[in-house]
């Protein structure tokens, strides 16, 4: 996965819950690199609370791409998150 | 079994510290112990010199040497981290350990902790049978570290809650054991702003000697005192009774 351009990540999990694996995944996917460009916005969801599952990545464009971990595989969020990386990537090598 | 423990004792040194040399003879003692009371000496899945069987018997040992065990996601620390995390537990008390896990090993004992030799081939064999699951497993999906506190301390939990919310995602709590219960995070939060059991049990005493609880206290004294009387006073008739045979016999 191409994190280099991610600005905030939001993160929403219950750990006992089926969308742990793919929440966990993205998360440990952020290198130690990134955290001075990059905010984590982490909850940990329980029995009890009411927000959904969530992962939540807003890019150095602004755009921002959500989808529920709950449904998606950790493949999934690459690829998706991927698409729009490479786009960045393809006008900064423009660019330069 | 013993032979087994012995020769594993010898060939894993290389990575086994003072304190877990300690901890796995001690353990290997024991399992020869309760091997020699009849039971056949069991198999282990692994060879026994082997990094698996280590890690099972290791984490054998902090599953029931430790009251309180916390599940928490690590992501991607630096050794820096490490180092600094360790330090601050290690300031709160001396008893508290962090270790990143090997979690199939780690969900695989889980699986296995009912049987009475987790490690053997037979408790393999009885968790497949069985497909035995446990309630703690979800939370091994991922890069997973347990911190381990050795006594039911609300205190500690508390601390290493302060220490960890300043690591924010770097490091945080998800789960754990308390005691014999499986607790999620919002337990955990309860759990760490109650007094300590020593304290709990003086407030109870502090209430039952107080005017409130003194009745609960008579009432519950009254049943065996009224006991005592009544045999007490049985007592008395039979002695005079006895006295009054006595005295009737003395003029013949």
């Amino acid at each position: 996965m191409i994190t280099k351009y991610f600005t905030n990540v939001v993160v929403k999990f219950n750990p006992f819950g089926p969308e742990a694996r793919a929440a966990r995944s993205v998360l440990s996917e952020i290198p130690p690199k990134l955290r001075t460009q990059c905010k984590v916005d982490l909850e940990v969801l329980t029995k009890n609370s009411t927000n959904n599952p969530l992962v939540e990545v807003t890019f150095k464009d602004k755009t921002i791409m959500k989808g529920n971990p709950a449904q998606m595989t950790m493949e999934d969020f690459a690829h998706m998150f991927d698409r729009h990386s490479r786009q960045l990537q393809f006008k900064d090598d423009v660019s330069e | 079994m013993f032979f087994r423990s012995f020769t594993s004792l010898i060939r894993i040194r290389p990575y086994l510290t003072k304190e877990t040399v300690s901890v796995r003879s001690f353990s290997s003692c024991c399992n020869a112990l309760s091997n020699s009371q009849g039971n056949k000496p069991s198999k282990p899945v692994k060879p026994a010199d082997s990094r698996k069987t280590y890690l099972m018997e290791i984490y054998q040992h902090f599953w029931e040497t430790n009251e309180i065990v916390l599940f928490a996601h690590h992501n991607n620390l630096l050794s820096s981290d490490n180092e600094q995390i360790r330090k601050e537990l290690h300031k709160i008390s001396k008893d508290i350990q962090f270790r990143k896990l090997k979690s199939s090993i780690f969900r695989h004992y889980l699986r296995a902790s009912n049987h009475e030799d987790p490690i053997s081939k037979a408790a393999m064999r009885q968790v497949k049978r069985k497909k035995t699951r446990h309630p703690l497993e979800p939370l091994l999906k991922g890069p997973t570290a347990l911190i381990m506190i050795k006594d039911l301390d609300p205190k500690a939990v508390k601390e290493v809650w302060r220490v960890l919310k300043a690591q924010k995602e770097k490091l945080f709590l998800m789960g754990g054991k308390v005691g014999q219960r499986y607790v999620d995070l919002d337990k955990i939060g309860e759990f760490k702003d109650l007094p300590s059991l020593p304290e709990l049990r003086s407030q109870l005493v502090g209430l039952l000697s107080m005017s409130s609880g003194a009745g609960i206290v008579r009432a519950l004294e009254s049943a065996p005192t009224n006991l005592a009387m009544t045999l007490e006073s049985r007592k008395n008739e039979m002695e005079k009774k006895e006295a009054d045979v006595k005295t009737d016999e003395i003029p013949e």
